[in-house]
Order: structure tokens, then sequence, then C-alpha cells
């Protein structure tokens, strides 16, 4: 057993290698090409989602089949804001991220109601695939076709524009954007209230009568993380340009808990190394078609039996000294005193 | 050492499950500076009582309060945040923290009184340090302030739960059968802790208890629960002359410690 | 609304209803036992039903009863062999694990099926004719009552009726209960509990694939099958208390008659009834009708 990672301090070196990590990226497309480019966009978008998973997952004890839903509605309300309301992308996003925040609390105060994890599981896998067919279902949402033909917009301040569209434009405001987004995400890690949750985790019960109120705290950081998966689905709808049903699928809800899991829940980073890692799974198994969901499912299936601690905790384990050399260690101190 | 004021009130507690009655128009009152221990054989309704009077559970009838204010209806955080206080058979702590992030966790939930985004400020954070070395010195339990939490004796994790739930600063602890499955030593140093918290914080204890030398060692007052009703309620002189309670009690066998 | 309407809408809830207990029967049994929720039963539902497709295929066409029945029966116990092999890699694995990672291991499942029904099947829409015995419908009045409906309301009633026998009055079967509601005096009583999981799993197994052989005729064959019963599966046994087979039959039942209800006052939105209804169990009853209280 040792100390949660996440409590106390490692804030000033989290935000070092966020740091270093967007200047690496930023380098991206004056080294790779165009395709390469793509997805390394859409590995920040898909790190976000992990961590956004992880805020309920690693931190909080809370496991949500579901967070595709937050991811579409994002997508879908950023779509139709600047496609067919003609907002301005950045008010968009926000906007986006507020739609997350407001269906992770419908959601929230029905899924909620049981404290028994499996209930919570299968209801937000069941509202999941409600949006899902209400999406497909909805004609001006382009029911199962999707809205294609999105544009990368063009960001006003005042008399200076910023084409987003031009070059790799929208590959750095995505860098910027999801950086932001894991600031934030890191941030609420280290709060009271993140702490409150660590605690809420390891014994719900015994935070109750600390005068926590665990359901809302689970509430509260349900409807953060809707938000912030929202707000990766937004960026999505001009990365990719086209938002169709499928980002509602079930099998989309997938991907974060295999992020977080290959890399490790018990880390803040697990889940954007997990992103890293499959994307470049994906990328190297793209021609063999039709097999993204039996590699999803098989990796994420080994994963669990297998490696549950993910990458980072195998790591751990190979850097931290073996139990019987810690006992001999302590024996030895008891003796001497 | 009599109390004076009464501090928390129970009035005519129902409470069935199912068919089965557990809890029969019990009624009792606890003063400032009193510890009161409920005592009965098992199945006599303590834990249910416990739970109505904590907010684990509502009674179908009745009513609690504490000072002026009804708390029947409120929830366990609620009543937390009024002045209770909970320890459990089993302690209850956070297992993969160590014990000054236990205690750290607790004095926040203090501050903050359950607002999500409740802010702890520089003030509050500063005086953090000085309350948890406190804490840690009346519980003994300074020397261990970096072990993991989960990894203590099980004396040291009672002592811990204890620290934080006096980091709260509660009016009125409730303690579930504090001395459950302890050895003869464990349970006075127990015994011992209960008497200096007391002393020093000049708190109200409600606790359940089975071992009758911890019970006449502790209380001020006793309750005696026989079927879901309150069958005697007095200083402990009344109790042990109470002749309904030795019919029910000794007839039953002594303490199963 | 006419008397034939009123006909019409008891025989498509009764037919939703028993298709949606074959294949919770087996989920709710696997749960009740092993406290497992084995969110890939779906997956292995759909794998029955693709697996009865081929074999009938082979043999000359879904036509003939005989084959009909016989694929049936095939695609249980080869669902069953399947349950044998993911109960040894996978579930015994996870064995004492947290319960979160469990689901994570099923639904990771459930993914695997899907995987597999899409390289093994492709991607296109199947029809299966029923057979000839159950193609058409009887009239009785002004109402329609399609031949296959009946069989598979009578399946869904065999099955519970089967169950309910297996589990109640028959020696293994109250074992299997003995063990849902107590495993360690079980063990203590030298019972070989790991043995008796094992066969519920095969069992819970057999009814998925059991349960895709007779169905496979009652709607469209694509790899989107697994997800829509998985959750009309968790809608009922959620609906009826987990662990319980009669619950499970109820909940069947009612949701079948909220959705016919609902399909015919709403048409546009199909599965929103459904989903209300679900909602408000869990708001207000969320052990379900049979299940027991958690206080």
């Amino acid at each position: 057993m040792h100390t949660s990672r996440f409590l106390g301090g490692g804030q000033r070196r989290d935000h070092l290698i966020l740091l270093a990590l967007m200047l690496a990226a930023l380098c991206v497309p004056g080294v790779l090409n165009r395709g390469l480019v793509f997805i390394a966009g859409m590995v920040w978008i898909n790190a976000v989602f992990g961590l956004s998973f992880n805020l309920l997952f690693g931190l909080s004890g809370v496991l949500s089949f579901g967070q595709a839903m937050f991811f579409a509605a994002g997508a879908y309300a950023a779509a139709v804001l600047t496609q067919q309301m003609a907002v301005p992308f950045v008010a968009a996003l926000l906007l986006a991220a507020l739609v997350g925040a407001v269906l992770a609390a419908l959601v929230g105060v029905v899924a909620l109601r049981r404290s028994e994890g499996v209930y919570f599981a299968i209801l937000t896998l069941a509202f999941a695939e409600l949006l899902h067919l209400l999406i497909a279902n909805t004609a001006f949402l382009g029911r199962n076709d999707g809205l294609a033909g999105l544009a990368r917009p063009s960001l006003g301040f005042g008399s200076w524009r910023v084409d987003l569209a031009a070059g790799d434009n929208f590959y750095y405001f995505i860098v910027l954007a999801c950086g932001l987004l894991i600031a934030f995400i890191r941030w609420i890690v280290d709060t009271p209230f993140g702490r409150a949750l660590q605690a809420i985790k390891q014994d719900p019960e015994r935070a109750e009568f600390l005068g926590i109120p665990v359901r809302l705290h689970r509430l509260v950081i349900f409807v953060l993380a809707g938000a912030t998966t929202a707000a990766a689905g937004a960026l999505i709808a001009p990365w990719a340009q086209i938002v169709t049903p499928e980002l509602a699928h079930w099998s989309n809800s997938t991907n974060p808990i295999l992020y977080t899991l290959l890399g490790g829940s018990a880390y803040f980073w697990g889940p954007v190394l997990g992103a890293v890692v499959l994307s470049a799974v994906f990328y190297l198994t793209r021609t063999l078609v039709g097999m993204s969901d039996m590699v999803t499912g098989l990796l994420l299936l080994v994963v669990v039996v297998s490696l549950p601690g993910g990458i980072l905790g195998l790591l751990a384990r190979w850097t931290r000294p073996a139990p019987a050399v810690r006992a001999r260690v302590a024996i030895e101190t008891e003796g001497s005193r | 050492m009599s109390p004076t004021t009464t501090l928390l009130e129970a009035r005519a507690l129902d409470k069935s499950y199912g068919r089965i009655r557990v809890l029969r128009d019990v009624s009792l009152t606890i003063g400032t500076g009193e510890s009161h221990v409920v005592i009965g054989p098992n199945g006599a309704g303590k834990t249910t009582l416990f739970k109505v009077l904590t907010g684990e559970l509502h009674a179908d009838r009745g009513t609690v309060h504490f000072g002026a204010t009804d708390v029947t209806r409120m929830s366990a955080h609620q009543r937390i945040h009024r002045g209770f206080g909970r320890t459990f058979q089993v302690a209850k702590v956070f297992p993969r923290l160590s014990v000054e992030d236990n205690l750290r966790i607790a004095l926040e939930a203090g501050v903050r009184r359950g607002n999500p985004i409740g802010r702890v400020s520089r003030a509050d954070a500063a005086g953090f340090a000085e309350k948890a070395e406190r804490l840690l010195a009346d519980t003994g339990l300074a020397a261990q302030r970096d072990a993991v939490s989960g990894a203590l004796a099980y004396g040291d994790r009672k002592r811990l739960e204890m620290a934080m739930v006096l980091a709260l600063e509660p009016a009125v602890l409730f303690l579930d059968e504090p001395t459950a499955g302890m050895s003869a030593a464990e349970r006075q140093a127990t015994v011992r802790l209960l008497q200096q918290v007391k002393r020093q914080r000049s708190l109200s204890m409600l606790m359940t208890e089975h071992d009758m030398a911890v019970v006449f060692g502790l209380a001020d007052r006793i309750s005696v629960l026989h079927y879901g009703q309150l069958i005697a309620s007095g200083t402990p002189e009344q109790i042990r002359n109470d002749e309904r309670v030795k019919e029910v009690y000794l007839g039953d066998g002594d303490d199963h410690a | 609304m006419q008397a034939a309407d009123i006909v019409t809408l008891l025989v498509n809830s009764l037919t939703w209803a028993m298709a949606t207990f074959l294949v919770a029967a087996g989920l709710t049994l696997v749960f009740g036992t092993l406290h497992i929720l084995n969110f890939s039963h779906g997956g292995f539902f759909m794998i029955g039903a693709y697996a009865a497709y081929s074999i009938a295929d082979a043999l000359g066409g879904s036509g003939s009863m005989a084959v009909y029945l016989f694929g049936s029966l095939a695609a249980g116990v080869l669902v069953a062999l399947l349950g044998l092999v993911v109960d040894r890699l996978v579930l015994r694995r996870l064995a004492g694990v947290e319960d979160a990672y469990v689901l994570i291991a099923t639904y990771a499942l459930l993914l695997v099926c899907e995987g597999s029904t899409k390289l093994l099947w492709g991607l296109n829409y199947h029809s299966v004719m029923p057979p000839a015995v159950l193609d058409g419908a009887w009239i009785a009045g002004n109402a329609v009552l399609p031949k296959l409906s009946l069989f598979i309301v009578a399946a869904g009633v065999v099955v519970f009726v089967g169950l309910e026998y297996f589990l109640n009055r028959t020696g293994p079967g109250r074992l299997v209960k003995a063990i849902a509601a107590d495993p360690w005096m079980a063990r203590l009583l030298g019972v070989n509990v790991r043995l008796v999981y094992t066969a519920t799993v095969a069992i819970g197994f057999a009814l998925a694939g059991l349960a895709g052989g007779l169905l496979v005729s009652n709607q469209t064959l694509s790899p989107t099958l697994a997800s829509a019963f998985v959750i009309q599966a968790f809608g009922v046994i959620i609906i009826g208390g987990m662990g319980s087979i009669s619950g499970a039959f109820l909940g069947a039942i009612l949701l079948g008659l909220i959705d016919a209800f609902g399909q015919w006052v709403l048409p546009g939105l199909p599965g929103l009834p459904f989903f209300v209804a679900m909602t408000l169990i869990l708001l207000l009853r969320p052990q379900g009708l049979m299940g027991k209280a958690k206080h």
C-alpha cells in the first residue's frame, strides 16, 4: 500500500510535464505529415476524454459506461452552434461544455440514487444509448449520416483575426485548448474537493460521517467530467469536420476506460499515456479492417485481467524496493531502538 | 459533574423493519457533558437506535432534538455539521492515506461543512497544523503521522478514528461499541482515552457497550434496552438495583465481551 | 380502441416480454449466484443467433421446424462451451477482484463479442425465415395472432417454468440457490462451490445461446443486436429485482406492456417509455419488484 499519489503536492511537477508535452506537440507539424498531425490532434482530444473519465473512476471511484454521451453532446452542440447558428467558435466551445454539464446534472440526479456501482454503470450505459437513439432519429441532427462539412472556424478578437482553417492552425488551437482543460482537471485534483473525493472513494461511509455529503460530491464531479468531456467532443467537430451518432455509441465509451486502465488509473498521467499508446496501436493496425472493436475489447480485457495497474503501475512496481527488502529494513530499525 | 442542560432529546422513537417493530416508543435524553451508555442484549435494538440517532436511518415515528433544533429528518452529514460525531464498531479510516492526511481530510471537511466548492482559507489552513499536532498528541499518534493508516495496529486505528472525529469539534460523540474485540489492556486504554477526551473537551457521549466494566467505568447514566423498549434509565447505582434490569440482564447471562 | 387492437397490443407486448425474458433469464441467474453482472450476456445471445442462422443455413434453411429447433439447441451448446472458456480465462481470474474491474472486464468482453461477430459474419443484415409451421398467423375475429409470436411466448413460459422447477424442486437447483445465498456456508459444508459456479455459468450462457437461436427469426440479424438486448435485459432485471427469475419474468411482462403501449402512443420515439419506466423504478423502488430492500 502506498500513500495515494494524488494527495498532496506534485502540481508543479505536473505543470512542467504539461508544458513539456505542449511544447513537444507544437513541434509535431514541422516533423510529421498531415495524416499524423491529424492523429496527434486526436490524441490530445482523447487524452482529455480519458482524464475526464479518470476524474470519476480513479479519483472518485465512480464507474461510468456512458461518457460517450457527453462527448457526442459536446460534438453535436458545437456543430449545430457553429454551422447552423453562426455562433463564434470559442463561445460554442464554452456552450458545448455547458451542455455537457447540464446533461450530466440530469443524468446524475437519477443515476446516483443507488449507491451500488453496478446500478450506476447500467444507467449510464442506458442513458448513453438513449442519447444515441435520439440523435440517430433526429432530422436536424442529420440522423444516421450526422452533420458533415463542418468548417474550421476563424476566431476574431476585436480587429485581429486568426484563421484556424489555414494550415495547422487548428492543431495548435487544439493543443492550447486541451492544455487548458488538462490544467483545469489537474487543479480539481488538488483542491479540498478533490481530496474529499479520494476519501469518498476509500470509505464513503466514513466520509459521510465526517460531514461530507457523498452523493452531492459525486454529482458535482460527474457534472465537471461531463463538461470537460463535452469540451473535448466540441473540439472534434471542426477537427474531423464531421459528427455522427457513432460518437454516442457505447463502444466509444470503452475508449476512455481503455486509455485509463492501460496507462494506469492510479496516476494522473495514466489516461494520457494510454491515449498515446492506443493511438499508436490503432495507427499501426489501421490496415486490418474491422478489427478496431476486437482489438479494443481484447486489449481492455487483457489489461483488466493481467495488468489492472496499467503501464505506470507496472513501472512503479519495478522501481519500488521489493517487499522483502522493506520488511527487513523495518525489522532492522526496530531492533536498533 | 451532573449534567445541567439537555443537549440531545429523543422522544417516542419507533422503527420497524417490515412487520418487526425494532424500536418501541423509545425516549432518552443526554445532557451536556454527560456520558450515556445504552446496554441491552443482542437484538434489543441498540444498533437501530444508534442509527436513528445519528441519521443513518430515519425513525417511523418520534423526534430527535439537538438543542433547540429538530434533527429528526436530517441526513447523517447534516447532523455532523450540527455537532454530532460518530465512531464505528470496526474503526473506519481512509486506509490508503497517511495518518496525517486522514486528519487533513477531517479538518477540511469541518471547515467546508458539506459545500463541494467550499474554500479553505489561508487562515484555516494555517490553523490545521496546530490542530493536527494537538490531536496527534492527545491520541498518542504523533510518532506515526506518516504511517499509512491501513497498516496501523488496530488500537492505533481506533485512536486515529477518534482523532478524526474530534477534529470536527463535535458536541456529542456517538460511539458504537468502542471496545468491541479488544483485549483487556486495550480496553483499559480505550476507557482512559475516552475519560480524557470527555474531561478535556467536555463532550457528551452516547455509546453502546457490552462490557460491564467499561459501562460502569464510564457512564454517568445508563439506559437499558430490551426488545426495543427502554426498560430503565438512570444512574449506574439505580440501574444496578433495578429489579427489571436484574431480571432481564442477569437472567440472560453475563456480558458477552 | 377496438378489441382487436387490444389483442394486438397484448400479443406484441407479450412477445417482446418473452423475448427479453429469454435473454434476461441467464443473465439474472448468473448474477444471482455469482454476483457478477455479465455485460457480455447480450453479446453471447447475438453469437447464438448468428450461430443458429449459420447452422440452419448449412442444414438447408430454417424452413423445417426440426432444423430450427436443432439450430437453437446447437447454438445453446456452442455458447455454453464458449461460456466455459470465458469462465476459465476471465471470470475465475476475477474472483475477489473489485466489482468495478469485473464490470469493466465483462464490458470489454461484450466488445469482443461484437467485434468477432462483425469479423465472422460481416456487417450486413440478415433476415432469417421462421420455419414454415410458424409462418403466418391465426385469425381470431379481427385480431391477428402471428404464430411466431405465440411460439416465442410459449418458449418464454416453458423456460420460466423449467428454470423455476429446476431451482426450487431439484437437488442441484436448490444447491445453486443455497450457494447464491451463502457461499461461505456451502463451502464449509463441503460443497464444491467452484464446480457449481462453473455449471451455473454454463447454464446461463446456454440460455443466452438458446435464446439467440429461438429468436433468430424474430428480428433482423445485425451486429447491433447485442447492445439492444443488453439494455432491454438490464431494464427487465432491474425492474424485476436482480437475481430473481420470477422477478425477471414479471418485469419483462410489465416492460413489454409499457413498450407496446408506448409504441402505440408515441410511435416516433422507440424505446423512450422503456427508459422512463426504468428511471422511475430506480427512483421509487430501486430494489425492483421482487428484490430485497437495502436500507
